[in-house]
């Protein structure tokens, strides 16, 4: 079909547009402001600086060490996972569906503060263990980091090794036995080999995540120097003055993280294999010794996952005073004090996630069908454009906007709608992703067959495109609906008064050591997060997790 | 209801013309075929009659109107595609009265007519069934009414029977032409399949490489192919080298086959030049050398291969080294089955055409 | 499908009603916005009181530390976006007075004639004591220190914790105090031991954590933890003498509410608010006609060892005495 002006390329321009003014431009003016000198002239200082101060130098050595070390720890548990899980078939196997519910959907804050109730210097296990003469090491800092990121991101390769596997041919693994190799040896040799380069994309990703992560790193990074932080700090300090460090450190983040997701594309997804036809071998029906095994281990990452969240509940309805949980004693003052003085936040956080989510999924629908069915050398330049926030960590994001919007002809900080254009942008490549992957799998005559049938263009995407991308279109609103409001490393740079969330409460409290009302907040998040999402999956039967 | 005209029209992709100056004309409620192998630009020429394609050149015309460029959506076509494109999220009646909700019918009479047309292709009680949980045949059907029910000028069908199993083709192509003929809708049917475009089709316009190589009836371009393309294309077809010796009465030429004289049907040929003599496998008579003023158009040979197939068998006949004949013979004609190394006299019936080489 | 669009209609509704009802909210009572270094405890704890006296105000806070919000209102002079500022040390204060609104207020003869900034540009509201905070478990063999002096002694290197004084009020005193008292070798042998960290939470919660064995905190904070049984956790008020750090409450100058603004300060200052906050918080407070030790056990004022020093001077030699410091963090760097 030949792309007519009207009304597809107004509207390709039109998202071209909203993409450069919220996505190019201030990344370039960030760019420049790393250029900038003390007299505000051109100049390398910021670099100077940056290579010059050890403190940076080694912020930019331990990100990159944690990323490895971090990638490393999830690919060990989420891959062997991966494989018990699409092999086999043993009691409890359901329970994993929760999984991705427990580190996808649940804000990072929640995470790391639960964890802290349980292992922090005051949490009951260390407390415990501490009246029988065992002296857990401090959980901030390096120990801290590495266990907390990995129960969180371990979910992606794990997802992503899942569906590799799930489109896995097993008649290459019944070739190689029926040549004479063992199926240990067979799954070493043919299976593993063969969804490497799936594990590895979804293994940067993981790096790239670790690097540009704020909540985790500086909840528990105790005085480890990370490139996170830093760039956080140095935006903190420079405010009202020379965004040139906080410009410099950002700058380098995006370069790391974009040389990575480079070799990434270049190097990994160029050998990824496509299996032409994949039909995974049936799950077997585990021996009762193995069966019992995988059902422990299953059941422990489980719970692993889930004992923070569980003990943040308690906590929520538990007595504290100061900085200390009274264990034992039940108490709603928490509580009242959140809907005391919780009240905007959470009405923030409602209106601005809903805000975003119901844009940015009706822009990503749009923007993916002008990408996908309206192809154009406009819309390739939007699919680029739109990819873009990929390489770029929610603070860097944060500080790009407030720094491109905080004068000159456009000001939006201070403005409800600079936070909405900031979640967005933040999720644009996700959800853009999401909707795409459905329009593939729409074939072209669906449209003309309602166009024949005398419906124009424009309504027949509505009528007929947007009802059968809606099971995708659903199941992105909803991850979005939850990673909006559980926003927090762009949130924390960009808001001002009046415009707190409540993540920013919860990390505020937590910065004060009042871990028993930040519990309170926590609970009051997750379950404004969850109860919708329940809602909707019940009521408009989503599949949240359905791999592709 | 329209005439269909196509003036002129040329298409190309990028270089490569697709479509080169086609002409055509299709009589009010007919069923026209275009028939062809892939990449010959039946299926372009359809889209553009349907409107997804704009021609370089040339206009499209129903009835008196051109409309080369009106929009699809209001050209009034009906069109059934190659994958049915039923919407999955709609049941089958959702998806029957969808083009007539577009026009704003009442919700009454769209009832009524969705059941009738349902009934009328069998699907009456699968209304409310989504299209995943119907067959081949079903969501054929399904797609069928959906054209079929808002009364197009012109009903467009892109292969729609390339999907469903061979005996399943068979029912759907009665299916189909039962519709036709009852609603007299003008329909163009696209197929790469000649029996389809023969057991179906008023007229049959075969396509070679953006051209039309021949419009005629079944009959027309079974019985008289224009040149060895078509020949070869409808059936089967011996298409043998032949040198054009003189020209004779009444339309006809005199030829040379290896040394034997046979008598044509001029092609359009020119005497002392070199043609192809073009005749069909069941044509070739055995026999004894009865028949024929003149010429007694006999042309003797060895039986070198035989295949036996119940209704017909087959059989190849070899003149001498480079000529070899293919013979189909009946068993309703020819009870007695010839052998493998037999003489025969094979008699080519003077109606046979000679064509420029 | 009923189900669906149900739930899609109600959805709808509750949030076009949560927006009205954002909007109309504003306009039935007042709004102001604070702009505050506290945490949020004692934040809370000072509103709640403030509620009673001033219902139905709605009161939006942006936070961080005094150094960090000072900057802000530096920069947003033009367009202010804050109308009050609670609470910063006198020293850090009195660099940014220019942007200061004045006001008189009526609870003002309650408080000490010491506690109050020139031209009524300021009022404070809290006096701190700087001292040290101690967890004995991470200090381990090594007796904890009785003296600032002590806390000079190699032995600590890496273990105490103190607030960057760019950004904290409270330390920047300290800095000023201990320049004073120790000369600039004095701070050069403090700075070799210290871990600077970014924020005051930052500096209670590690020595709390046990990741340091000591703090260079205020008087309240330290308590704090005492009071809630945190085992281990001790106050230290150096023999040489603590260093007082009173805070006060700012009116922003071009305030855009700057009526309530006024009632916000006053507030701070009065009776019930500030005896609230010493009760929650065991700050204490800067009016002269209430009695510490009969609310909170902590020992009166006129207990207490203290450093002497002259809060306007440290206000006026600020930047000199960060660069003093700047300088002393370099050289124990060597």
């Amino acid at each position: 079909m030949r792309t007519r002006i009207l009304p597809w390329g107004l509207l390709t321009a039109a998202c071209i547009a909203l993409n450069v003014l919220f996505v190019l431009y201030p990344l370039l003016t960030l760019t420049g402001n790393s250029f900038r000198a003390a007299d505000g002239g051109f100049g390398f200082d910021g670099f100077i600086q940056f290579f010059a101060n050890p403190e940076y130098l080694e912020a930019l050595r331990n990100t990159i060490l944690l990323g490895i070390a971090v990638t490393t720890t999830a690919t060990l548990i989420g891959v062997p996972f991966a494989f018990i899980v699409v092999r086999h078939d043993f009691p409890l196997k359901g329970l994993v569906a929760l999984l991705p519910i427990a580190t996808i959907i649940i804000p990072e804050v929640i995470i790391c503060q639960s964890w802290l109730l349980v292992l922090g210097n005051n949490g009951f296990v260390t407390r415990a263990l501490r009246a029988i003469g065992i002296f857990l090491p401090s959980f901030y800092g390096w120990g801290g980091m590495i266990v907390v990121m990995t129960l969180v991101y371990y979910t992606y390769i794990y997802l992503g090794t899942l569906a590799a596997l799930r489109g896995f041919d097993g008649q290459l693994e019944e070739a190689s036995r029926s040549l004479g190799r063992s199926p240990f040896q067979t799954t070493f040799r043919v299976v593993l080999p063969t969804v490497l380069p799936a594990i590895l994309v979804n293994a940067m990703v993981v790096f790239t995540l670790v690097v540009g992560n704020f909540a985790i790193s500086i909840i528990l990074g105790g005085h480890v120097p990370l490139l996170s932080i830093e760039t956080y700090n140095a935006f903190v300090n420079e405010m009202g003055g020379n965004p040139v460090m906080q410009s410099t450190l950002s700058l380098v983040t995006i370069v790391l993280v974009a040389a990575v997701l480079f070799v990434q594309k270049r190097v990994v997804e160029r050998r990824l294999v496509q299996m032409t036809q994949g039909r995974a071998p049936a799950a077997v029906r585990v021996s009762s010794w193995q069966g019992i095994a995988f059902a422990g281990f299953v059941l422990f990452i489980v719970l692993l996952s889930f004992l923070p969240l569980v003990t943040m509940f308690v906590a929520a309805f538990t007595e504290s005073r100061g900085p200390m949980v009274r264990w034992g004693s039940f108490s709603l003052a928490g509580l009242e004090r959140v809907l005391a003085f919780g009240r905007e936040p959470i009405l923030n956080s409602l209106k601005f996630a809903s805000l975003a989510t119901v844009a940015g999924t009706c822009f990503a629908v749009l923007a993916s069908y002008l990408i996908v069915k309206k192809r154009s050398v406009a819309s390739q330049a939007l699919d680029y454009l739109a990819v873009l926030p990929l390489t770029v960590s929610g603070t860097v994001l944060g500080i790009s906007l407030v720094q491109t919007f905080n004068s000159g002809p456009i000001i939006l900080t201070g403005t409800s709608l600079i936070m909405v254009v900031t979640y967005m942008v933040h999720r644009l490549p996700f959800s853009i992703r999401s909707a795409s992957s459905a329009l593939y799998n729409v074939p072209d005559s669906l449209e003309e067959a309602s166009i024949s049938l005398g419906v124009a263009p424009l309504k027949t995407f509505f009528k007929v495109v947007v009802p059968v991308m809606s099971a995708s279109v659903a199941s992105a609103f909803v991850l979005m609906w939850a990673t909006t409001m559980s926003e927090l490393s762009a949130s924390v740079v960009v808001y001002s008064g009046g415009l707190e969330t409540l993540p920013i409460t919860i990390f505020r409290e937590i910065d004060s050591g009042r871990v028993g009302l930040a519990s309170a907040y926590g609970a009051v998040l997750v379950t404004l997060i969850v109860v919708p999402i329940g809602l909707a999956v019940k009521i408009f039967r989503i599949k949240l997790f359905a791999t592709k | 209801m329209a005439t269909i005209t196509i003036s002129n029209v040329s298409k190309a992709f990028g270089p490569t013309p697709v479509l080169k100056g086609v002409n055509l004309s299709v009589a009010n409620g007919s069923f026209f075929t275009l028939l062809g192998p892939s990449g010959c630009g039946k299926t372009t020429l359809l889209r553009t009659i349907a409107g997804f394609l704009q021609p370089d050149t040339g206009h499209v015309l129903f009835d008196d109107q051109d409309v080369t460029h009106v929009p699809v959506h209001r050209r009034d076509i009906g069109m059934v595609f190659q994958d049915y494109a039923l919407f999955p999220d709609k049941t089958v009646f959702a998806n029957v009265s969808y083009g007539l909700r577009a026009r704003g019918i009442e919700r009454q009479s769209v009832e009524r007519l969705v059941r009738e047309h349902l009934d009328r292709v069998g699907l009456g009680h699968l209304a409310d069934r989504h299209p995943a949980e119907l067959s081949g045949g079903q969501r054929q059907r399904a797609a069928l009414a959906r054209a079929l029910i808002i009364k197009p000028q012109v009903l467009l069908m892109d292969e729609p029977l390339s999907n469903l199993d061979a005996k399943l083709r068979v029912t759907m192509r009665e299916t189909i032409l039962d519709l036709q003929r009852a609603s007299k809708i003008t329909t163009i049917f696209v197929t790469h399949d000649q029996e389809e475009a023969l057991s179906m089709s008023d007229q049959i316009a075969i396509m070679d490489r953006g051209v039309i190589a021949q419009v005629g009836t079944p009959e027309d371009l079974y019985e008289r192919p224009a040149n060895a393309y078509v020949a070869d294309f409808i059936g089967a077809a011996n298409v043998l080298s032949v040198r054009v010796l003189q020209r004779a009465n009444a339309g006809h030429i005199i030829a040379s086959l290896a040394g034997n004289e046979l008598r044509c049907v001029d092609g359009g040929v020119t005497p002392g030049g070199e043609g192809k003599l073009i005749v069909r496998p069941e044509h070739i008579q055995f026999g004894s050398a009865e028949a024929t003023i003149g010429t007694k158009n006999v042309v003797k040979g060895q039986v070198t291969r035989r295949r036996y197939l119940g209704a017909k068998t087959l059989y190849s006949v070899s003149v001498d080294a480079d000529l070899t004949i293919a013979v189909e013979h009946h068993a309703g004609l020819y009870p007695r089955p010839l052998e493998l190394g037999q003489i025969v006299d094979m008699v080519v019936p003077m109606n046979c055409l000679v064509v420029a080489s | 499908m009923l189900d669906r669009r149900l739930f899609l209609a109600s959805s709808a509704g509750l949030c076009a009603a949560g927006l009205a009802r954002r909007s109309f909210g504003q306009q039935a009572t007042g709004k102001t916005v604070l702009y505050t270094s506290n945490n949020t405890e004692v934040v809370q704890t000072a509103l709640s009181a403030i509620g009673k006296r001033l219902p139905g105000l709605q009161i939006d806070q942006v936070t961080g530390g005094t150094g960090v919000l000072m900057k802000r209102i530096e920069a947003e002079a033009a367009n202010p976006g804050g109308d009050v500022f609670w609470s910063g040390g006198f020293g850090t204060l009195g660099a940014y007075v220019r942007f200061f609104e004045r006001h008189a207020s009526p609870e003002a003869h309650n408080i000490p004639g010491s506690l109050r900034g020139p031209d009524d540009l300021w009022t404070g509201t809290n006096v701190h004591v700087m001292l040290i905070m101690a967890n004995a478990d991470q200090a381990g063999k090594d007796p904890l220190p009785k003296t600032w002096t002590d806390l000079f002694d190699p032995r600590w290197k890496g273990r105490v914790a103190m607030t960057d004084p760019n950004n904290s009020s409270f330390t920047y005193i300290t800095v000023y105090g201990l320049l004073k008292a120790f000369g600039p070798q004095g701070l050069k042998k403090l700075a070799a031991n210290l871990v600077i960290t970014g924020t005051t939470g930052q500096t209670n919660k590690g020595v709390s954590d046990g990741e340091y064995a000591l703090g260079i905190t205020s008087e309240a904070a330290a308590y704090e933890y005492i009071a809630a049984d945190q085992p281990g956790i001790s106050l230290i008020y150096p023999a040489e003498g603590a260093v007082l750090s009173p805070e006060g409450v700012v009116l922003i100058k071009g305030a855009k509410n700057p009526e309530i603004g006024r009632k916000l300060y006053d507030a701070f200052l009065s009776k019930d608010v500030q005896e609230a906050v010493l009760k929650a918080t065991y700050r204490r407070p800067s009016r002269s006609d209430i009695k510490v030790s009969s609310l909170v056990k902590l020992p009166e004022m006129s207990d207490i060892a203290l450093l002497d020093i002259d809060q306007n001077a440290a206000s006026s030699e600020r930047d000199g005495v960060l660069s003093a410091w700047k300088s002393a963090v370099g050289e124990a760097k060597q």
